[in-house]
C-alpha cells in the first residue's frame, strides 16, 4: 500500500509537470478583431461591335442616332460587396472607324429603372476610315460607389450625331470593373 | 468567423507527423508497441488494458508556422498573415491524430509460445493540405495574378472517424526473428475525402479578343465525398447514432499490419513493420458534392437587337447563369460509393544494447534473448498521405531503471523540426503499468511557438513471466 501511494504520487507529480509547465504566451488572439482581407476583382463587364446596320434609320433627316442596349447586372448590388466596397474603377475601350460624332453613355440603373450613375465619354471619330482608339478610366467617388451600388441595371447607348457625310463604319467597345473589397470584422 | 481564424491559424500553424509513436516503438514491455510493430519482441505474458483508458494518444500539428508566428504580440498581424500565405505551399498540412483504445488484451499461448492480442480501437485521423492558389485568390483577388492559374488540385482534404477491431499473432520463428501479423477491421463511423481535384481559374487578357479580359475555369472537377453524414445532416441523428456505428458499421474496411524483429547478434537488433495496409469501402450513408466541367467568359457581349423590327430583348444575365450553371454543374445530391486508403505506416529501427542483461544470464523465459537495460538505436518512420510521404528520424535512449522506471528520450528530426525532443515515462508497480508520453516538450513551456504537439498514456495490467 505504501508502495502505490508513492507510485501515484509520482505519476501524478510528471503529469502535473507537463501540465503546469505548458503554457501558450506571448501570443495576442485579440489580433484576430484587426484581420482585415483587401482582395482586388478584376471583372469584364460588357463588349459590343456595332456597324453600320446599326445606325440606319428611316427618317433621314435625324440628326441624332441612338444605338441601346440593356443588361441586368446583378452583382452590382449584391449585399455581400456593397458592403465591402472600398474602390471602384470602369476602364472602356473603343476602337471606331466611323467619321461621325460619337458618345457612349453607359447608365446604371435601379430595380425600377431609374438611373443612379452615368459614364459619359466622347468616343474619337476617324477621318479616313482609319480605327481611331479612345480609351476611358473612371475612378469612382464614394458616392458613385454608393450610387453603383444601389444599381442592377446597365443600360448602354451609342448616340452618333449626322454629318451629312455617309454613315460608314464599325465600334467595338470593351469594358472592366476593379473592384477593391476591403472584409473586417470577420 | 474571428473564432474560425483562431482555430483554423492555431492548428495550422501549430507539423507533423502526427501519427508517428516513436516514443512507443520498441518498448519490449508495453503492449502498446505491438500496434505499431506486431513483430516486436516483446517481455511480457499477458495483458489486460483498463477500458478506454489503456491507450490514448492525441498530437496536433502543421508545417511551415507557428501561432506565435501569426498572433504574437506588436506588429501588424496582416502583414505576417500574407508573408504566410505567400511562404506556405500546397505541400504544408495541417495534421490530427487521435486514438483511444476501448478495449485491448493479449495472451501467450502455453502450447505454441506465440503471443496473441487483440483489441478495439477508436481513431480520429484529419489532414487537411494548405490550398496555396484558393488562399492567394481569396486573399488578393485576381487582378494582380491576371494569366496565372489557381489550382484546384491544392484543395486537399481527409477526415475519418473510425473504430478498429484488431487481431495479432506474435511469433518466434528462430532464436533470431520474431514475426507478427494483424488482422484489422475498420468500421467507418463518419468519413470526408476531397482529394483528387482538377483544373484551374484563370483571368487571361485578351489583348485579341473581344473584351479586355476573358475568365476561364478549366477541365474542373472538384469532389467531396462524405460517408455517415448525411444522417446527421439530413435526418438529426443523436450521438447514439455514432456509437452504433464504432461497433458496427455499414461502411466497413478491412487491413492488416505486418512487423518482424531481427536479431543481429548478442547487442543489435533490427526491427520493421508496415501498419494500417487497408482501405474502407464507403457504400451506405453517402453524400457526394461535385463541380465539373468547363467554361469561359468575356463578359456580356451586347447584340443590340432591332426592337422596332420585331427583334426581342435579350435577357443577357440570364443566358450567362443558364451557361455558367450548363457548363459548371454543381450536384449535391449524389450517393456514389467510394473507397478509401488508409494512411499506411512504415518503421524501421536499429538498437544497439548494454549494461546488465535484464533476463539474467541464462534467461529460459524468452527463447535465451538478451535485454539489456539501455539500450540506444535510430528509428525511421514514413507515412502515406494523398500528395506523397511525410517522413521522420529519431534517435532514442531507452533505459530500465529499476522495476518500477523506465525511460525513453528520443530526438526526431522532420521536414517541420529539428528541435524535437520527446520523453517516455512508463511506471510499474507489480502488474499495473502507467505509461505518459509528449514530443516537443522543449516547446512546452511556450505551445504557441511548437508546430507539432503530441502526448500518449495508458492504464493496464501487464504480467511478466514468473
Amino acid at each position: 500500500m505504501k508502495y502505490y501511494l508513492l507510485y501515484v504520487r509520482f505519476v501524478a507529480l510528471i503529469t502535473s509537470f507537463f501540465i503546469c509547465t505548458s503554457c501558450v504566451s506571448d501570443v495576442d488572439f485579440d489580433q484576430a478583431q484587426d484581420v482585415v482581407i483587401s482582395p482586388t476583382v478584376d471583372a469584364s463587364l460588357i463588349f459590343f461591335t456595332l456597324d453600320t446596320s446599326d445606325f440606319e434609320t428611316v427618317d433621314t433627316q435625324e440628326v441624332i442616332i441612338t444605338a441601346r442596349d440593356t443588361t441586368r447586372l446583378e452583382f452590382l448590388d449584391d449585399d455581400f460587396i456593397r458592403e465591402n466596397l472600398k474602390e471602384v474603377t470602369l476602364d472602356f475601350q473603343v476602337d471606331n472607324t466611323f467619321g461621325q460624332s460619337l458618345v457612349n453613355r453607359a447608365s446604371f440603373l435601379n430595380g425600377g429603372g431609374q438611373e443612379q450613375f452615368v459614364v459619359f465619354f466622347e468616343i474619337t471619330s476617324s477621318t479616313d476610315g482609319s480605327v481611331q482608339r479612345t480609351e476611358f478610366t473612371q475612378v469612382l467617388s464614394e458616392e458613385d460607389i454608393q450610387a453603383i451600388s444601389n444599381s442592377r441595371i446597365l443600360a448602354n447607348e451609342v448616340i452618333l450625331t449626322t454629318n451629312g457625310a455617309p454613315i460608314n463604319g464599325e465600334l467595338s467597345l470593351q469594358s472592366k470593373v476593379l473592384y477593391s473589397l476591403e472584409f473586417s470584422d470577420l | 468567423m474571428r473564432a474560425f481564424i483562431i482555430i483554423y491559424i492555431s492548428f495550422v500553424v501549430t507539423q507533423v507527423c502526427a501519427q508517428n509513436k516513436q516514443l512507443l516503438y520498441n518498448v519490449d514491455d508495453l503492449p502498446q508497441t505491438l500496434l505499431s510493430n506486431p513483430g516486436a519482441a516483446i517481455s511480457f505474458e499477458k495483458h489486460i488494458g483498463i477500458p478506454l483508458l489503456s491507450g490514448f494518444s492525441v498530437s496536433a500539428g502543421s508545417s511551415g508556422i507557428s501561432t506565435y508566428d501569426i498572433f504574437q504580440e506588436g506588429g501588424d498581424i496582416n502583414t505576417r498573415i500574407r508573408d504566410a500565405i505567400f511562404r506556405l505551399d500546397n505541400k504544408d498540412s495541417f495534421v490530427v491524430n487521435q486514438q483511444l483504445e476501448l478495449a485491448s488484451f493479449g495472451w501467450k499461448s502455453k502450447f505454441t509460445e506465440n503471443y496473441y492480442s487483440a483489441g478495439l480501437y477508436q481513431e480520429t485521423d484529419v489532414i487537411a493540405y494548405f490550398p496555396k492558389d484558393i488562399a492567394v485568390l481569396a486573399y488578393e483577388g485576381n487582378a494582380n495574378f491576371l494569366d496565372v492559374p489557381f489550382q484546384f488540385s491544392d484543395i486537399a482534404v481527409a477526415a475519418e472517424v473510425i473504430s478498429v477491431y484488431h487481431f495479432g499473432v506474435n511469433k518466434e520463428i528462430s532464436k533470431k526473428l520474431r514475426v507478427g501479423g494483424r488482422a484489422k477491421l475498420y468500421m467507418s463511423i463518419a468519413n470526408i475525402n476531397s482529394t483528387n481535384n482538377q483544373g484551374f481559374f484563370i483571368t487571361r487578357e485578351t489583348p485579341e479578343g473581344p473584351n479586355f479580359l476573358q475568365h476561364q475555369v478549366q477541365d474542373a472537377s472538384v469532389t467531396a465525398n462524405t460517408s455517415g453524414l448525411r444522417s446527421f445532416i439530413d435526418e438529426d441523428a443523436g450521438p447514439g447514432k455514432a456509437v452504433g456505428r464504432a461497433i458496427l458499421s455499414n461502411n466497413v474496411g478491412v487491413g492488416f499490419d505486418v512487423g518482424a524483429t531481427y536479431t543481429i547478434d548478442d547487442h543489435w537488433t533490427a526491427t520493421a513493420s508496415v501498419i494500417d495496409v487497408g482501405a474502407i469501402f464507403h457504400t451506405k450513408d453517402l453524400k457526394n458534392y461535385r463541380v465539373s466541367g468547363s467554361y469561359a467568359t468575356n463578359g456580356i457581349e451586347l447584340e443590340f437587337p432591332d426592337v422596332l423590327n420585331g427583334e426581342d430583348l435579350n435577357d443577357y444575365w440570364q443566358n450567362l447563369q443558364d451557361e455558367f450553371e450548363e457548363n459548371l454543374p454543381y450536384e449535391d445530391s449524389l450517393q456514389n460509393s467510394y473507397t478509401t486508403w488508409r494512411p499506411t505506416k512504415f518503421n524501421a529501427s536499429i538498437n544497439r544494447g548494454f549494461g546488465a542483461n535484464l533476463n539474467g544470464d541464462c534467461d529460459c523465459t524468452n527463447s535465451g534473448v538478451d535485454r539489456y537495460a539501455t539500450n540506444v538505436g535510430a528509428q525511421l518512420y514514413a507515412i502515406k498521405r494523398p500528395r506523397g510521404f511525410q517522413g521522420a528520424a529519431t534517435l532514442y535512449v531507452d533505459r530500465t531503471w529499476t522495476r518500477f522506471l523506465r525511460t525513453k528520450m528520443t530526438y526526431t528530426y522532420d521536414a517541420f523540426s529539428n528541435r524535437n525532443i520527446g520523453l517516455l515515462l512508463s511506471t510499474k508497480i507489480n502488474k499495473f503499468n502507467v505509461y505518459l508520453a509528449a514530443d516537443n516538450i522543449l516547446d512546452y513551456s511556450n505551445l504557441a511557438k511548437a508546430q507539432s504537439a503530441s502526448i500518449q498514456f495508458g492504464f493496464q495490467l501487464i504480467f511478466d513471466p514468473e
